[in-house]
């Protein structure tokens, strides 16, 4: 096994990144959403600002594709279910 | 010194000839390439639907395997992950090279779990010096249990943090200098990236030591309305990503590539047209 230990900081914010990415979308004319106001304001702090862009829009990339990709999934095992659930 | 006396036996050589251009292997085309055995020089598979033994799936590799290398990536170290690398992974990792007998295996510079639940994505850090050590030693040592080359893939990346200490390129070359372990250089991720935070790609580029690139991916992307480019693998490959890639190829190559497509997958026709492509560009 690797013997050199995680740098401290490192679980930290990978535990606020992974709850960043389980908040659950939001809906607006039918479509889901992301739902920036709902991520922790210290993670949106550390985030590069860039020009023209909120900084949590790359955040809410990544809680885009973490739920997509979980109802991918689900589509896939579960196709009948998914189709009597609507999607 | 353990880090690089532990790279040491996997420095020595690319294991595909430095020309070859092959694909990544989806089940869409398993049919066709068994029937009509198309000429491409290698495949490349994603590792994790492999893994269970006797599946129709490893029936369909074990044939392909026969007539053409196959290499593999993987998606699922979690080498940046603070979590513990998962021996029972690397030992089913190590299993199925052996068995293609693989020239190489790939996986992500990045993090992809926390607390043992997988979040099936390619998660991107802070780059600070703390990072390098950590994500070096783990590299060497999955090197090491693989017992072959092993390749770290660059990052394509919608964010990036106030406290990285250097660039994502900087960051990429010292982990896989001192891991001793190989580039499995992304051509699309690194264009993805420079667009979303406004940094050369050329400069990126330039800071490759080529004669420790294993291969290189091409692929597409698609740009969101926000203007940020994601890097979906569902689209032809953009006329940026193929000058970037000619640009490569003419000041530091040659290196072996691969198209990668991972959705709306295109006839295997239409891929072969774009190796086809790569082979054009690079004359």
């Amino acid at each position: 096994m690797s013997r050199e230990d995680p740098p401290q900081w490192l679980a930290n914010f990978q535990e606020s990144f992974t709850s960043m990415l389980r908040t659950p979308l939001g809906v607006k004319d039918q479509q889901s959403i992301a739902t920036i106001d709902a991520y922790d304001s210290h993670l949106v702090g550390r985030i590069l600002d860039r020009e023209g862009l909120p900084k949590s829009e790359g955040l809410a990339v990544y809680q885009r594709q973490y739920w997509i990709r979980y109802f991918s999934s689900f589509q896939t095992l579960y196709p009948l279910l998914a189709h009597a659930m609507g999607y | 010194v353990h880090i690089v006396e532990s790279g040491g036996p996997y420095k020595q050589f690319r294991p595909l000839p430095e020309n070859a251009l092959g694909l990544g292997l989806r089940p869409v085309h398993y049919h066709e390439i068994i029937r009509e055995w198309p000429e491409v020089d290698y495949f490349e598979i994603i590792a994790e639907n492999f893994l269970e033994p006797g599946t129709r799936a490893r029936d369909y590799l074990r044939q392909i395997s026969k007539r053409y290398p196959v290499v593999m990536h993987s998606l699922g170290l979690n080498l940046l992950g603070s979590d513990e690398l998962r021996e029972d992974y690397i030992d089913a990792l190590a299993r199925l090279a052996d068995e293609l007998n693989a020239p190489f295996v790939s996986d992500h510079l990045c993090w992809t779990g926390y607390h043992g639940v997988h979040h099936h994505d390619l998660l991107p850090t802070p780059y600070v010096e703390s990072l390098v050590d950590f994500a070096a030693e783990r590299a060497c040592y999955v090197q090491s249990r693989l017992d072959r080359p092993f390749g770290l893939e660059n990052l394509s990346s919608y964010v990036q943090f106030r406290e990285s200490t250097m660039s994502e390129s900087d960051f990429y070359a010292r982990v896989i200098r001192e891991a001793g372990c190989w580039a499995m250089l992304d051509i699309n991720n690194i264009y993805v990236s420079s667009q979303n935070h406004g940094f050369s790609a050329h400069d990126y580029i330039e800071r490759i030591d080529f004669s420790r690139v294993l291969q290189v991916h091409l692929a597409g992307h698609t740009r969101e309305p926000s203007g940020i480019i994601v890097d979906t693998h569902d689209q032809p490959i953009a006329a940026d990503v193929w000058a970037l890639y000619a640009m490569a190829y003419r000041d530091y190559g040659a290196f072996p590539t691969l198209i990668e497509w991972d959705a709306n997958i295109p006839s295997l026709a239409t891929l072969l047209q774009h190796l086809a492509r790569a082979k054009e560009v690079r004359q």
